[in-house]
């Protein structure tokens, strides 16, 4: 398996010299009818219906579900009395406070006396700690912002946290203007969440619906537009494809259960139906989202490369940078899509560094993905984020993320963890030091694969969906067998994998697929340093070796110039607050500078 | 801005109760982790005063993670908080609470009222130290010379209005500008965890750290030495020295039970008999009894001892992770 050949920067060139040109793939196409204008609005239209007549109807008691019979102005009696019930025994904090300032707005007119009284009360009595994270943060003040903004005269005696509405107003005003800067110049640092996306989205929906300021609900509207946007373009049948700063362990292997695949459902229709409040909030904002964002989330006719710049949440110690970058990378097609992170600590606890992710028949059930990590656990990792005592910061955070500690978890970063794409083809390396907490590997493999055969030739080919994949191990492993999925174990402690990805329409038989990669040049090391060589079915050659900078064709990756977005469909420079769209003939800028956007059909 | 320093001016030209009576009453604060996490439903966290036995009413947020609690000596009324979302402040013995810091400043560790003007608050945070000149109204960083900001606790020199002690990641800095820049002090370049003076003794310092003990300085944070013993390799979390009598000190931290000297650092006795959790996060020695040392335990509530640590008292506060506690007298 571990071929020790010439020294790689040679061999580089040799393969560059005489890489074959056989056995190339087919184009992957495949075809995209979209319904007309208009229809795109009124099924959307009709779908922001239907989530709202849900919630309107359940027997449930939650601020969604009034939220949702006070916009239909339907059973007010009944829902004013329920209301009263939830006013006794306010919590949640900030996730208390975005759904009742949206309930107080659309309630404003409606009210009786004794309820909009107690309403006002309770930020007196009721005390919402602001939280620690990105996600918190914009619900807090955004909420901060509107109750402000609603009673915009009272002292500082009448709010929870002593300040006058004009102190709190502006504050919330400042965070929010600071946070919109950041993040159309650096990109969020809890990016591309699939759990977490709600958690914008229905605060910035809020802002967008209620702000009075014309500025801010103009930057409101056009955050929507952008997070949307961000979304669209890694979205596959509802899927939030690639890395991602957070996701929990049972939503990376069942992504269906994410808040994403709601709000995917909501704004693109392209998966089956599933309710969240989040997704409502948007649903009643009255945000209508651009056609373009429509084509750029379903239109998958072509395969394309879609690159982004993220960058890391806070760092309190242990970093030189408060906010490290975040490379991002994806390959997506209509049949599934790879995407990747560089690897390292980048977000703690959930981070997600790689996976392919394939298009399915049955997204309820998901399983529809694979993916190797390191199982790292450090209490320096959270120490870079939080600000508990060394030895007692696993235990603590343990008691919320069950998983952290577990030698087989499948969440996570690790500094011992590289990973580098191109394409369809992907490398990934370890450089696990011996005393590490947990010395292996761990690879999420479905039960849902249609095939997994392990090859002499040291492949592991599997098929999911219509996504074909080879899987190279450099170092040997073993199967576990678990509940819906094998775990792929590896304790050596120099490892990696080598990964390329076809749609099963470029080859005639899965069989074809498979002669096509044995014939692929691979030389791997894994002494002193991880080390790949691998030449791709597009006739590629790439060069990786752990800690060092990747390369395609001898030439070195550029990421001093990645881009915050770069795709056929996104467009973005670093430090812009500047978004470019593009799909075909329909185009559209949105220009945070100057609060303009600029629509237009060539 | 000219209202609210009369208004404070006021507060502590007349404060609400008679010194004449004056008796130290225990507060300490709380994080319950037990199931905590952000946005759940709201757990008895926050601020605790002890009304005897094993009783204790809160005070104030119920769903705040709260580190540190500072009251300026002359008014008892007047007090800050370090907690999770700012510098909050009272003004009216905990009956009503103002954030006074801002979005910019989060993660706060300790607070530190100068006891010679009150009006001057610093303030340690995961990003830095910030000071109030104002009692709270405005805040500006003060981080000039200070690397890494990673800031955990932070001491006001009693004796002098201008010198100024904090610990963080990489050890103490000290400064002699009421905070306008830092400069390294102390021994080590370890992660302090916490640093208590003697306002009867300023010249005595006491430092405690992550894995090297206490650290003790007896010219006033110039220089310092290490606690020698058992004590020397462990990660003490809390250090205090008893108020009346400077040879009486005590530390804990992680694992460690109660350290305990009554040489005034030249020796310790380590602790653990009668204690279900070994990590202590709070110390302080009873103004009303002479010879009673209160802990706060990370799991276990609080306790007391009145033999030097001999024997404990349960005081409450069942399961309880107890971060900090502090007498304030009135």
């Amino acid at each position: 398996m571990i071929k020790r050949l010439l020294p790689l920067t040679v061999i580089s060139v040799l393969l560059m010299a005489c890489s074959p040109k056989q056995n190339q793939p087919k184009p992957a196409h495949s075809i995209y009818h979209p319904p007309h204008s208009a229809e795109i609005a009124h099924q959307y239209q009709t779908r922001c219906d239907s989530l709202i007549d849900y919630y309107a109807s359940l027997q449930n008691n939650t601020y969604f579900h009034i939220a949702a019979n006070l916009y239909l102005r339907k059973n007010l009696e009944t829902t004013f009395a329920k209301l009263d019930t939830l006013l006794q025994n306010p919590g949640g904090d900030m996730f208390w406070m975005y759904p009742f300032v949206m309930v107080s707005f659309l309630g404003q007119d409606l009210f009786p006396p004794n309820i909009r009284t107690k309403m006002r009360t309770l930020w007196k009595t009721y005390t919402p700690f602001r939280g620690d994270t990105e996600n918190h943060w914009a619900m807090y003040y955004a909420s901060l912002y509107l109750i402000t903004q609603m009673y915009p005269n009272d002292p500082g005696n009448t709010w929870f946290n002593g300040k006058t509405s004009r102190e709190n107003h502006r504050e919330a005003e400042e965070y929010l203007i600071h946070w919109i800067e950041l993040t159309t110049s650096l990109g969020q640092g809890e990016f591309d969440s699939p759990d977490y996306y709600g958690c914008f989205m229905a605060p910035v929906a809020l802002l967008s619906a209620f702000a009075k300021d014309a500025a801010m609900q103009k930057r409101a509207a056009m955050l929507l537009d952008y997070l949307v946007a961000d979304f669209a373009a890694e979205n596959l049948g509802g899927f939030y494809v690639g890395g991602h700063s957070r996701i929990y362990p049972r939503q990376v292997r069942n992504g269906w259960e994410t808040t994403a695949t709601a709000f995917s459902w909501l704004l693109f229709g392209n998966t089956l139906f599933r309710p969240s409040g989040q997704s409502l909030f948007l649903a009643i904002s009255g945000y209508q989202p651009p056609e373009i964002l429509y084509h750029i989330a379903n239109d998958r006719s072509e395969a394309y490369v879609h690159k982004e710049y993220k960058r890391t949440r806070h760092r309190m110690r242990y970093s030189e940078q408060r906010n490290a970058p975040v490379y991002k990378y994806n390959y997506i097609c209509n049949d599934y899509a790879l995407g990747s992170i560089q690897g390292g600590l980048l977000q703690p606890i959930q981070q997600h560094t790689w996976d392919i992710t394939w298009s399915s028949d049955t997204p309820r059930q998901g399983y529809n993905t694979l993916f190797t990590l390191h199982p790292y656990s450090s209490a320096d990792e959270l120490k870079m984020y939080f600000t508990y005592e060394t030895d007692l910061i696993v235990d603590a955070i343990v008691k919320s993320k069950t998983t952290y500690d577990s030698p087989e978890k499948l969440t996570g970063g690790s500094p011992y963890e590289r990973a580098f794409q191109h394409r369809k083809s992907l490398i990934v390396l370890y450089d696990i030091p011996p005393q590490t907490r947990f010395p292996h590997i761990n690879g999420f493999f479905p039960k849902s694969l249609s095939r997994r055969e392990t090859d002499d030739s040291g492949w592991i080919f599997c098929q999911g969906g219509q996504a074909l994949i080879a899987f190279y191990p450099l170092a040997p492993y073993e199967w576990i067998e678990k509940d819906g999925y094998w775990r792929y174990f590896s304790s050596e402690l120099h490892n990696g994998a080598v990964v390329q990805t076809a749609a099963q329409k470029e080859f005639a038989s899965f069989e074809d697929f498979k002669q096509a990669v044995r014939k692929l040049r691979i030389i791997t090391n894994t002494s002193p340093k991880p080390s790949v060589l691998f030449t791709t079915l597009d006739q590629e050659d790439l060069a990786f070796t752990f800690g060092e900078i990747p390369s395609v064709n001898g030439v070195a990756v550029d990421y001093n110039n990645w881009k915050l977005f770069d795709s056929p469909f996104l467009q973005a420079t670093r430090k812009s607050q500047r978004m470019e769209m593009h799909y075909k003939e329909l185009h559209k800028i949105l220009d945070f500078n100057s609060l303009t956007t600029k629509t237009w059909i060539n | 801005m000219m209202k609210k320093q009369l208004f404070l001016t006021l507060i502590f030209l007349f404060p609400t109760i008679s010194l004449v009576t004056a008796k130290s009453n225990l507060y300490v604060s709380v994080l319950i982790r037990e199931n905590y996490i952000v946005g759940a439903k709201n757990l008895p966290t926050g601020l605790y005063l002890w009304q005897g036995d094993t009783t204790w009413n809160h005070i104030g947020w119920k769903n705040l993670p709260i580190w540190s609690i500072d009251t300026a000596s002359e008014n008892p009324d007047y007090m800050f908080v370090a907690a999770g979302n700012g510098a909050l402040r009272t003004l009216d013995g905990g009956q009503s609470w103002k954030i006074t810091t801002d979005w910019r400043v989060t993660e706060v560790s300790d607070v530190s009222i100068h006891p010679l003007d009150h009006h001057l608050v610093y303030i340690a945070t995961s990003y830095g130290i910030w000071k109030t000149t104002d009692g709270g109204e405005s805040w500006r960083e003060s981080n000039n010379g200070l690397n890494p900001t990673f800031t955990q606790t932070i001491q006001c020199d009693a004796s002098s209005l201008q010198r100024v002690i904090a610990g963080g990641e990489e050890g103490l800095f000290l400064s002699t500008n009421q905070g306008e820049s830092w400069k390294p002090t102390g021994p080590l370049p370890v992660p302090v965890k916490d640093i208590i003076s003697n306002r009867q003794t300023p010249r005595l310092w006491l430092a405690g750290t992550e894995k090297h003990g206490v650290l003790i300085s007896r010219n006033q944070g110039k220089t310092w030495g290490t606690a020698e013993g058992d004590i020397q390799d462990q990660t003490i979390y809390k250090v205090t020295i008893h108020q009346n009598n400077p040879k009486l000190m005590a530390a804990g931290g992680y694992q460690t039970g109660v350290f305990i000297s009554r040489d005034g650092g030249q020796t310790w006795k380590q602790n653990k008999k009668g204690l279900k959790t070994l990590d202590i996060h709070g110390l302080a020695f009873d103004p009303n009894e002479k010879q009673r040392l209160w802990i706060g335990t990370m799991g276990d509530g609080v306790y007391f001892s009145e033999d030097f640590g001999k024997s404990w008292n349960y005081a409450g506060l069942s399961g309880a992770l107890v971060s900090d506690m502090k007498f304030i007298t009135r």
